[in-house]
């Protein structure tokens, strides 16, 4: 290659390797990630608790209930904080509408956490009414609910002939597993199968996969945007044109931030790698001698499977930066300001952001024939193409024409955008129309 | 055989036609003025030089070859409109625009040092370009137009947005180059800055060549019209004669300018019938920019550009 794209290449590398923003993603993005998932099941089991004292008044029109529910309620874990009760029950009566909107005026200042009417007929047919400021918070809610059913049941069963434990032991469901038949060589023939962790194992590395380029993608072609429009703007464009072509340096640009990219994942594979083969020892240092059974599949299929997702990774992303980044390059081409390249950018935005929205639909139906389409269209391919790969492999040759085809795409985007970017870089003033744009690409 | 040549470039933006006509050759080791007003053309010629634009018909020979992008490298360009990586060290820019005029590493790093150097900018060097004043900016980016050693230097309007003391140091770079073999080109608006630089010009008014030729010849044709008085007394009884197209009295000492240049004969006859003490009389050369209106005015055009 010539010692002057080589030039291009390495400025574009060394300026964005060198920078703080470089060093604090490669850091950061995966404490994020981690930090992210943990933080939501932190989220997820911890709910809304709460440490001041919450009040709850209970209308037990059945007088019935009341007690046992308290007694329920105070060993409830729901309720409490650090093993202390934090929600106090009391009972009141309200029978006429002026006695209930007071209650509700009560709930509305906050003197009331919220509360609960137990009609006299809840052990027939009439519903509990749980009345809050929000009834967003689903656990305190979900508690309640268990807590009063199992009150009831126990005096319909008292009331019945049944006893309560035979009929839950007669009632109880069977367990479901779901398991994956998956072509590969298993004990007795061409088919192994997976059990419903090791597919969720493999769906939740591919989905990791998929946000990583997804957001790469998005932020390095913006990144390239804003670098030709600098050059742009600053002028050194007519220097940097006045020693190598414009599709060099278009092609320099792209290469050197691909390969930005492709060092942040490098390091991230080696650590991931590492990790995931050392995660015995790891865990052993504090304190972690026998793993989850659960955990243990999780590992198993993710080394297992690892190595042909990131292959394909690399590939879609590779031909994926190529696409969008060439694009996102012309607009930083035609526009003269970052504002203005912000709104030109935002169809492109949309060209990447609508296969995000769909995969999350799309997965559900990896075979279906809309699925399938949508994965062959090339701009949606690098998501949608590399979804179905994760989900439910498509045979080869499906994968290798999409490859195909995408790669002719980028070849001609690359040489329509070269075309307008050679003019556009050089031309200040007003963005041009749809109509000059056509003229440039035919010069 | 010059080094650069152009025959009849013609250059359109839609309706307006930029450059019309344009033909003038560079001779090796010279140094070339391309004047004119705002607006006149003189970029675009440049840039069309540099192959940045096509020209619509004409053509561009760099050594006789119409190709002149394969000669890029041996040429080197300082645009209009300055600009350089803003957020990049002074070292990393030069070594990148060398390295991008093909230029290898090892062979720049001393080249650099030396300039820097010569500029007076060597403690700059591992500063960001942000960091540095407009004026050193310029000087670095002068540095990156000729760090490669180029056979054809191409500055458009260098001196723009220089103070004195580095307009001195620039004209004084310039001649050094040329002694060193390298051959210049570059234009300006304020023709007051070529004379003594230049050794041709090439005068360009509204996209069209107005003059061309050697600085001396072009000044030696157009005569001595304008003459300097020192005296005494007073030069009011002569200032509305006919032959007298301008008049500027400062009390002892005037500029008259002349209709035609053999006036001044008359103009010596009527000081000495008038009795006016005269210690010294003058035919002056007119100044480029003179020149100028004049041949605007001549071929029937206006001077738009107060300058």
């Amino acid at each position: 290659m010539p010692n002057k794209i080589v030039a291009v290449i390495k400025r574009e590398y060394m300026t964005r390797v060198k920078s703080k923003g470089f060093i604090a993603s490669l850091f950061l993005m995966p404490v994020l990630m981690c930090g992210l998932v943990a933080l939501s099941s932190f989220l997820a089991i911890v709910g809304d608790k709460t440490e001041a004292m919450r009040k709850l008044v209970v209308i037990d029109e059945t007088s019935e209930i009341f007690e046992q529910m308290q007694e329920a309620i105070a060993k409830h874990p729901t309720f409490q904080h650090n093993g202390e009760l934090v929600y106090q029950v009391h009972r009141e009566t309200a029978t006429t509408q002026k006695e209930k909107t007071a209650l509700q005026e009560r709930v509305r200042t906050k003197k009331l956490y919220a509360y609960l009417e137990i009609p006299k007929d809840v052990f027939t047919n009439e519903d509990v009414r749980f009345y809050a400021r929000t009834v967003t918070n689903s656990n305190v809610q979900n508690a309640l609910r268990r807590i009063i059913s199992d009150i009831v049941r126990d005096k319909r069963f008292a009331e019945s002939d049944y006893s309560r434990s035979e009929v839950s032991q007669l009632m109880r469901a069977v367990g479901f597993n779901a398991y994956a038949v998956k072509s590969g060589k298993g004990k007795d023939g061409d088919t192994k199968v997976e059990s419903s962790i090791e597919t969720g194992a493999r769906l939740g590395l591919g989905y990791i996969l998929i946000f990583v380029l997804y957001m790469f993608v998005i932020i390095y072609a913006n990144s390239i945007m804003r670098s030709v429009l600098e050059e742009k703007t600053t002028r050194i464009v007519e220097v940097i044109v006045s020693s190598i072509k414009p599709h060099q340096l278009l092609f320099g640009k792209l290469v050197g931030v691909c390969s930005v990219c492709l060092t942040m994942f490098a390091i991230w594979v080696i650590f991931g790698v590492l990790l995931v083969m050392n995660i015995e020892p790891l865990l052993s240092i504090f304190g972690i001698d026998s793993l989850p059974i659960q955990f243990i599949q999780v590992i198993e299929t993710v080394k297992a499977s690892s190595a042909a997702v990131l292959t394909y990774f690399f590939i879609y992303f590779i031909i994926g930066f190529f696409m969008y980044s060439t694009l996102y390059a012309v607009v930083g081409a035609i526009c003269g300001s970052e504002e203005e390249a912000q709104q030109t950018g935002v169809p492109l935005t949309m060209l990447v952001v609508i296969p995000f929205v769909l995969m999350f639909q799309l997965f559900r139906i990896p075979d279906s024939t809309l699925s399938v389409l949508l994965s062959h269209v090339p701009f949606f391919s690098p998501i949608l193409m590399f979804m179905r790969i994760n989900v439910l492999m498509p045979p080869l040759w499906e994968i290798l024409l999409n490859i195909l085809v995408i790669c002719a795409t980028v070849l001609l985007v690359t040489l329509i955008s070269g075309k307008i970017y050679r003019i556009g870089i050089l031309m200040y003033g007003k963005r041009p129309t749809f109509g000059q744009l056509w003229q440039w690409m035919r010069y | 055989m010059n080094l650069l040549q152009l025959e009849n470039v013609h250059k359109r933006f839609g309706d307006f036609t930029a450059v019309s006509d344009i033909s003038f050759g560079i001779e090796k080791g010279s140094i070339y003025g391309l004047l004119g007003p705002n607006g006149a053309g003189k970029t675009t010629t440049l840039r069309m030089i540099m192959d940045i634009i096509a020209p619509d018909a004409g053509s561009i020979t760099f050594s006789g070859n119409r190709q002149v992008r394969d000669f890029l490298d041996q040429i080197g360009y300082l645009p209009e409109e300055r600009g350089l990586y803003r957020k990049m060290k002074v070292r990393d820019v030069i070594l990148f625009i060398a390295e991008l005029k093909g230029l290898y590493k090892q062979q720049t790093l001393g080249e650099i040092e030396r300039w820097l150097e010569k500029m007076q900018l060597s403690e700059w060097g591992n500063k960001r370009i942000d960091e540095l004043s407009k004026g050193m900016a310029q000087k670095i980016q002068f540095i990156t137009t000729v760090i490669h050693k180029p056979e054809l230097i191409i500055l458009d309007e260098p001196f723009s947005g220089l103070d004195p003391i580095n307009m001195t140091l620039l004209k004084d770079l310039m001649l050094e180059l040329r002694e060193d073999g390298s051959t210049i080109i570059f234009s300006t608006h304020v023709m007051e800055q070529v004379e003594k630089l230049c050794d041709r010009i090439c005068l360009i008014h509204q996209g069209k060549v107005l003059l061309e030729g050697e600085l001396r010849a072009v000044k030696r044709g157009f005569g001595k019209n304008s003459v300097e008085i020192e005296y005494l007394g007073s030069l009011e009884s002569i200032r509305d004669s006919a032959y007298i197209q301008g008049f500027n009295d400062f009390g002892q000492y005037a500029e008259v300018k002349l209709r035609n240049p053999e006036d001044y004969r008359q103009l010596l006859q009527e000081l000495i019938q008038k009795d006016i003490d005269v210690t010294r009389f003058e035919l002056v050369e007119p100044t480029l920019h003179e020149i100028f209106v004049r041949s605007v005015e001549e071929q029937g055009g206006t001077v738009q550009d107060a300058e």
